[in-house]
């Protein structure tokens, strides 16, 4: 299902930017039409521009042909937030992948939307410098997807989502106007725009530069991995490290499953036979590293650990954090479909709400995965199923949601840092009311920008996003992974 | 331009809303920049509030929240102001799970509270702006202190909000959790928009452990010497919470508190103590808090301008204090010309920031605008404000560009 365009339209979408970057054969579309989920949209046309003047040329134009608009970075995102819903002009940024400039004594960085996390942090390290939210696709993810829903990743526990980093953004809005927010001062006078824009999914503005904070590379990081036999004698020992006022920089659980699916992979050392392990990073000075270790290390063993084992160098600390951030990509090994979850319950709620994890997955006749970063509360238990067995899509979805439920009825929320996108669009009246989401709709009209923009995204469904999920179900392939 | 609100209509319709003894006649001590309100009211829980708020925006009268009244001097003289919404008696801690580190705290609990609850488990809100104030007044004023250089400002520490709309709502953002992307983040929008677009009725921290070792020193010395030290400070990571550059005419200090683990602490400490010796840096004794002043003025700006602004400051013989890694400069001075506001405001635009008249007599405010200029994103705003408050109902006139 998909919007027409006339051919007007392709002309002028090719004169605003040029022939070669504007796509509509068939054959090239279908490489945009998915992300990291089984989300599935057919765009109408793709268009790659260079500039954000390009992009107001864009935006103008899809107006007067009343065409919806969906910005799109790597495609990395797991809430289908990139995936085209309804048709329209998917407006591609990774060509704006240059980092415009890095003032060191300032620490920041002025960048374009594309370029790729984890390439920033690399390009200011030589000055001793990193950008800090590290998601765990930052190899591939960008700074502007990054932006669009507050990313978060391991390292947010100490030092902040995307949010607590970005300083000031250039947007473009629906009407084609280029604004910028924000700026290298702190608090300035106004509403604080940028702030409000972080987290909204694409559907208020395009991102056309972004000013971040960097942080300086800290002296000392050691690494741990405590060995557990159960995941609730590691759940216990998170909420024991945090409850003691011990706050790392990382604190990230694998439990078995995970672990079988990693370690013949990867061969990073996590224990075949272990209930569920720690990944525990401290940073810092020298004498803070160390004592942080030492507390942690016994807090874990105080908790029930087999073992704590620390990364002896970089190349060890390596090798564990390769096993972390390759897991979910490790999982395709040992099932033919997965569904990754995102959900967040206040710390001291983790050992309740992971067992009932278990339970509800025992109940549906569906193992699940769990790697997450339990520091923060942010679970992401991965429901592992072949979808050649007729319904078994159904009961993911299904378990998925009752989930997502023991989450919030915890006093959690629906998403961590995933974002809402097309996934969990109707899962926000548990946990805002009407007047609350009215309240939010507004800034759909402080930025000019109506349904057409990005539809079907972050909010519960209106009419004509239609039924995306079945329409996603029946399009699985034998690689799907939801 | 609304017509005068029928105040003894709203009188009657706020009686029968609120219980007795919430409503009564302004006073001279609720006036702001000079203007007392007709009526104020005292509501005893957040869903009073909401039905207040709609009553004035019904009848077109103009409110202005207040906790303890701190932050009222900020902004633009209102251009109307009928009712004085008297927050303190939401003073209750809504919710607080020391082993979640997050507090949930109604709008009237003061700083100090929240500290003496959090204190009890050995944890903190990491906000120190100086003196008291209650939370909802100091996330309307955006107020900081100089631990922003360690755990951010407000808008880093907010993690779910609670604010009353105009047209008597309560709206939610955020959540309980430190981990959220549910929904549009509206709490940014509040934190530092002085009431104008909501009033914040509760509001969700993320809080943290009180450092096992606290050390401080003072040093003594040149401008550049003192500002190299804290640039080095920051650059060794060192475990510093907090860097407050002092003085003006007759010299300046740079005093340094180092906060963590004592082993760290005091690594840091041996560390400040070389780096200021280097630099031929003396030791002294800390000296006293700033004063009260007629005249505060505030200049947000990069770091790397912060020298260039406190000797600005200081010729303006303005008593200054800045947090020079966090790009914060405040003067204090006991008057000063609108030219000599302006100059130093110039001065910080120029350099990439603002400079916001924080407190002074009306004549001044009035005379070079207390917020300078609005940005290149004010027609945003103007929406904002528009779509919240299109009555024009909360705070009005006191904020940007007259909002």
């Amino acid at each position: 299902m998909t919007i027409a365009i006339p051919p007007q339209a392709i002309s002028e979408l090719q004169r605003a930017t040029a022939p070669e970057r504007v796509l509509s054969a068939p054959e090239d579309l279908l490489v945009f039409e998915y992300d990291a989920t089984i989300e599935r949209g057919t765009p109408t046309v793709v268009v790659l521009p260079d500039s954000a003047e390009e992009i107001a040329a864009i935006l103008r134009i899809a107006r007067r042909y009343d065409l919806p608009v969906i910005p799109r970075g790597a495609g990395t995102g797991l809430s289908g937030g990139a995936v085209s819903a309804v048709g329209g002009v998917l407006i591609v940024m990774t060509r704006m992948n240059r980092i415009l400039d890095v003032d060191i004594d300032n620490q920041t960085a002025l960048v374009q939307p594309g370029v790729v996390n984890l390439e920033l942090s690399k390009a200011v390290a030589k000055d001793g410098l990193y950008y800090a939210p590290d998601p765990s696709s930052q190899r591939a993810c960008t700074i502007g997807g990054n932006v669009a829903e507050n990313a978060g990743g391991p390292h947010c526990l100490a030092y902040g989502v995307t949010t607590n980093h970005v300083l000031g953004l250039e947007v473009v809005l629906a009407d084609g106007s280029i604004v910028w927010t924000g700026g290298a001062a702190r608090d300035l006078p106004g509403y604080d725009l940028t702030g409000a824009i972080v987290g909204s999914e694409g559907t208020l503005c395009i991102v056309t530069r972004a000013l971040v904070r960097l942080m300086r590379l800290p002296e000392s990081t050691r690494t741990l991995l405590a060995i557990f036999e159960s995941i609730e004698d590691a759940t216990n020992a998170v909420t024991a490290i945090i409850a003691a006022g011990l706050i790392p920089a990382a604190l990230e659980m694998l439990d078995n499953a995970i672990i079988q699916a990693v370690e013949p992979a990867f061969h990073v050392g996590y224990p075949l036979d272990a209930g569920a392990v720690l990944l525990i990073e401290v940073e810092g000075l020298q004498e803070a590293t160390a004592e942080d270790a030492v507390k942690a290390r016994a807090i874990c063993l105080e908790s029930g650990a087999r073992e704590v084992r620390e990364a002896v160098d970089a190349a060890a600390r390596e090798r564990l954090w390769a096993g972390r951030k390759g897991a979910i990509s490790a999982i395709g090994r040992i099932v033919p479909s997965y569904y990754v979850l995102d959900g967040v319950v206040p710390r001291t709620k983790l050992p309740e709400v992971m067992a009932r994890v278990a339970e509800i997955s025992e109940r549906h006749g569906l193992p699940v995965a769990n790697v997450f970063h339990a520091g923060d509360g942010n679970l992401h238990p991965n429901i592992l199923f072949d979808e050649r067995i007729p319904g078994a899509a159904e009961r993911v979805l299904d378990c998925g949601e009752e989930i997502m439920r023991a989450c919030v009825e915890a006093g959690g929320t629906i998403t961590g840092e995933h974002g809402v996108g097309l996934e969990k669009r109707d899962f926000m009246p548990w946990i805002f009311t009407e007047a609350d989401m009215k309240a939010m709709q507004r800034l759909k009209a402080v930025f000019a920008a109506d349904e057409r923009f990005n539809p079907c995204k972050a909010f519960p469904t209106s009419k004509g996003c239609g039924e995306i999920h079945s329409r996603a179900l029946q399009a699985f392939g034998s690689d799907a992974v939801i | 331009m609304a017509a005068s609100p029928s105040i003894a209509a709203l009188e009657s319709e706020l009686r029968g809303l609120a219980p007795a003894g919430a409503l009564s006649e302004g006073t001279a001590a609720l006036a702001v920049d000079g203007i007392v309100p007709s009526l104020t009211a005292r509501p005893t829980d957040i869903t009073q509030v909401a039905g207040i708020l709609q009553a004035c925006d019904e009848h077109g009268a103009a409110v202005i929240a207040r906790g303890g009244g701190n932050h009222s001097a900020l902004g633009m003289p209102p251009a109307r102001f009928d009712l004085a919404l008297d927050l303190s008696a939401l003073n209750r801690i809504a919710e607080y799970e020391p082993a979640d580190l997050t507090v949930t705290v109604e709008a009237g609990v003061l700083l100090s509270q929240v500290q003496e609850t959090l204190a009890a488990h050995g944890q903190w809100l990491p906000l120190d702006p100086p003196g008291d104030g209650s939370i909802g007044g100091l996330l309307a004023a955006n107020r900081s202190g100089p631990a922003r250089m360690a755990f951010g400002s407000a808008r880093d520490l907010v993690i779910g909000l609670e604010a009353a709309t105009a047209a008597g709502h309560l709206v939610k953002s955020g959540g309980r959790v430190v981990k959220n992307v549910a929904g549009y983040d509206l709490a940014k929008l509040h934190i530092g928009g002085l009431g104008s677009l909501g009033v914040i009725v509760q509001a969700t921290f993320k809080v943290v452990p009180l450092p096992a070792a606290v050390s401080e020193i003072t040093l003594a010395g040149p401008l550049p010497s003192l500002m190299s030290t804290s640039l080095q400070v920051r650059n060794r990571g060192l475990a510093a919470q907090s860097l407050v550059l002092r003085g003006g005419s007759e010299g300046y200090s740079l005093q340094v508190r180092l906060a963590g683990g004592s082993a760290a602490v005091d690594r840091s400490r041996r560390e400040t103590e070389a780096i200021a010796d280097d630099a031929g840096l003396s030791r002294v004794e800390a000296g006293p808090a700033p004063g009260p002043a007629a005249v505060r003025i505030r200049a947000s700006a990069r770091p790397t301008s912060v020298a260039n602004l406190v000797e600005a400051f200081t010729a303006a013989e303005a008593a200054v204090e800045a947090y020079p890694t966090a790009g914060i400069v405040i003067g204090r001075m006991r008057d000063a010309s609108p030219a000599t506001v302006e100059a130093l405001r110039s001065r910080c635009v120029a350099a990439g920031g603002a400079l916001v008249l924080e407190d002074a007599p009306q004549d001044l405010k009035r005379a070079v605008g207390v917020w300078g200029l609005p940005g290149a994103d004010f027609a945003l705003m103007q929406r904002l404000k528009q779509q919240f408050d299109p009555n024009d109902t909360l705070s009005p006139g006191r904020f940007v560009g007259g909002l």
